[in-house]
């Protein structure tokens, strides 16, 4: 049986990929997606999530748009590409126009009345900063007893990406980082850095994924590759040619936990110093006084990523 | 040979940090700061080091407390003495009749352009000497430390001991504008030494002896609150740069201290990622570089350090 999830989205080229994989592998079911202010204003990302999902024949998939700045510090922080239409992500993905629409219902309620009715599991998975996961908690509390698991990425340890200690989606709304990391989910797991940035895809992936002629293939090809050169100019990996598909693989951790290496670890967000806001600050060593609440990704398996995208993007609706 | 004066709160491995300076370099002074141990104990401990090795060095007293606040409590691993695991033999002469930071001045006055002044405690003694004399930047060839962590600390989840225990100190000297080293726990602990040297330690002369039951005592304190089968050398990886530099890898990069987080208060911030040309604009850009930040030591270091120990001792009567 496939497992059902739920996107919440700031796409975004690497949500782009991950709602491909997500509606496209036979082991899951993706339920819904919610949108979120980040990558950038919440209405083109949720324009982006419908072109992504007409484009892989699934605008069958509702697409509901969330808050459209973070939860506290309204003018905290910009979204990532409002000063600049280039880049990692730009405004509109390069697909066409969707012709689906979003639902009129706010992608808070959605949750909760979703999380309320369902009777099977539902895992959340978001992939933006937090803001609609903590209006959610906020609105009704028990939403935490009902989320099954949280997979989120988000959050670093040995080096940030906004900061050198912060990474966007923790920084971009640190209160209502803190309040998720916090809220006492059943399962939480949390996709940093550390781990992405050991997914990475080359070009030499993106040109198999072209080679492959299905729209997913297509898709993924144009939006990575476009990662790869704007990391290139702007934040170089160690290997050049490639880089992290940051979103995607919290979906191959659903279809295979292996994908990722894990340890389970108190882990709170900093939402005060000057120099550290929005950092997730994991109790690697047990120097705190908390119990461990999250497993913290601290490595990925970079080959088994880029086969099952390869393998997932073949396949069409 | 290079001359140095080492700022310290003996403790074991700041034991060993005095024998390798004075083996390896010209070592002028020690002086003695609070940490380990209160500042009555490392004095003592300084003074009873200093007739193990047979030399006349002065040794100066410094602060009790930290800048800002009270003294923190410092662990077990060194015991109640600050140094407990063998008798050092009795001093004969005691500390300098002045405090640390008129030594420091006078020392690098003497020395000018050429003293190096490693710090292996809190900064509290070096903050001070640079406040007390502004020309002091000029008359030293550099600082270099040993302190902080990226990613994982010791005392709190982000901190390491000699930071946290004077956060202001610490901020104020790596912005000081001296050039300036710095090795933090995530490098130091990965030079550990273990069962097989300490062994060899013990069948050396009296010195040898000594510096094997003190460490079999660290070794053994660590395996019981640590878990680990190593006692790791920070203080001694602070002379590297000036003993043999090939024994490490540095980055000139960014390193500032968090001084008001909620949780990551006394975290040495570094920036350990790698912009391109093109800036993003939603990425803070990086701080000056200030620090020249130990990233990778040689497997020979340890080695090294183990070596200069016998070595030392071979030369005492």
């Amino acid at each position: 049986m496939a497992r059902k999830l739920i996107l919440d989205v700031d796409t975004g080229t690497d949500d782009a990929v991950a709602i491909m994989l997500a509606a496209l592998h036979p082991d899951l079911e993706l339920v819904g997606v919610t949108t979120v202010n980040g990558n950038v204003e919440v209405q083109y990302c949720t324009d982006n999530s419908l072109r992504t999902l007409d484009f892989i024949g699934r605008g069958d998939i509702p697409v509901f748009e969330g808050l459209n700045r973070p939860l506290t510090r309204p003018d905290f922080p910009i979204p990532r590409a409002i000063k600049k239409s280039t880049g990692v992500h730009g405004l509109e993905l390069p697909l066409p126009a969707p012709t689906s629409v979003k639902q009129s219902k706010a992608a808070v309620e959605f949750l909760i009345e979703t999380y309320r009715a369902a009777t099977e599991e539902i895992v959340l998975v978001p992939t933006g900063p937090l803001s609609n996961i903590a209006a959610a908690i906020a609105l009704y509390p028990k939403f935490v007893d009902l989320v099954p698991e949280v997979v989120l990425m988000g959050g670093a340890h040995h080096h940030g990406n906004v900061t050198p200690s912060a990474e966007f989606n923790i920084w971009a709304d640190p209160d209502a980082s803190a309040s998720v990391f916090a809220a006492g989910f059943r399962k939480l797991v949390c996709v940093p850095l550390d781990a992405t940035h050991e997914a990475l895809v080359s070009l030499a992936d993106t040109a198999a994924m072209e080679a492959l002629g299905t729209p997913a293939g297509i898709a993924a090809s144009r939006f990575i590759s476009r990662r790869i050169h704007a990391y290139d100019a702007n934040q170089p990996m160690a290997e050049r040619g490639a880089a992290p598909v940051h979103d995607a693989l919290c979906i191959a951790y659903l279809v295979d936990p292996s994908v990722i290496t894990t340890d389970f670890r108190h882990v709170a967000v900093e939402t005060m110093g000057p120099l550290t806001m929005g950092r997730t600050v994991v109790d690697t060593n047990f120097r705190g006084e908390n119990p461990p609440n999250c497993h913290f990704a601290f490595h990925a398996d970079r080959g088994k990523f880029n086969a099952m995208m390869l393998e997932t993007f073949a396949r069409t609706a | 040979m290079t001359p140095v004066l080492l700022d310290c709160d003996p403790g074991h491995d700041d034991a060993v940090a005095m024998i390798y300076a004075a083996h390896h370099m010209n070592l002028v002074g020690v002086t003695t700061v609070f940490g380990n141990q209160s500042i009555d104990l490392v004095t003592n401990n300084a003074l009873g080091l200093r007739q193990l090795m047979q030399r006349d060095f002065p040794v100066a007293k410094g602060a009790g407390k930290p800048l800002v606040g009270e003294r923190i409590e410092a662990g077990v691993v060194h015991g109640k003495t600050g140094l407990d695991g063998a008798e050092l033999p009795t001093p004969d002469r005691g500390a300098e009749d002045m405090h640390a930071v008129e030594l420091i001045l006078r020392t690098a006055r003497a020395h000018r352009g050429e003293l190096v002044l490693a710090a292996t405690g809190a900064l509290t003694n070096v903050a001070l000497a640079l406040s007390v004399e502004p020309k002091l930047r000029e008359w030293l060839r550099g600082i270099t430390i040993m302190g902080g962590s990226t990613g994982s600390g010791n005392v709190t989840q982000c901190a390491e001991f000699n930071i946290y225990a004077d956060p202001e100190a610490a901020d104020a000297v790596l912005m000081a504008g001296v050039e300036t080293w710095l090795v933090g726990l995530d490098v130091t602990r990965r030079v550990g030494v273990g069962a097989a040297d300490i062994a060899r330690l013990r069948q050396g002369g009296r010195l040898a002896r000594t510096m094997g039951d003190l460490l079999d005592f660290f070794l053994q304190s660590l395996k019981r609150v640590q878990g680990i089968d190593t006692a790791s050398l920070h203080d001694p990886c602070a002379l590297v740069p000036f003993i043999d530099p090939s024994l490490m890898e540095y980055r000139h990069t960014g390193v500032r201290v968090e001084l008001a987080g909620g949780l990551t208060r006394g975290m040495t911030v570094a920036e350990l990622r790698r912009l391109g040309n093109v800036p993003l604009g939603y990425m803070r850009p990086s701080p000056p570089a200030n620090v020249h930040l130990a990233r990778e030591p040689s497997p020979r270091l340890l080695p090294h350090i183990v070596q200069a120990m016998l070595d030392f001792d071979a030369t005492l009567t």
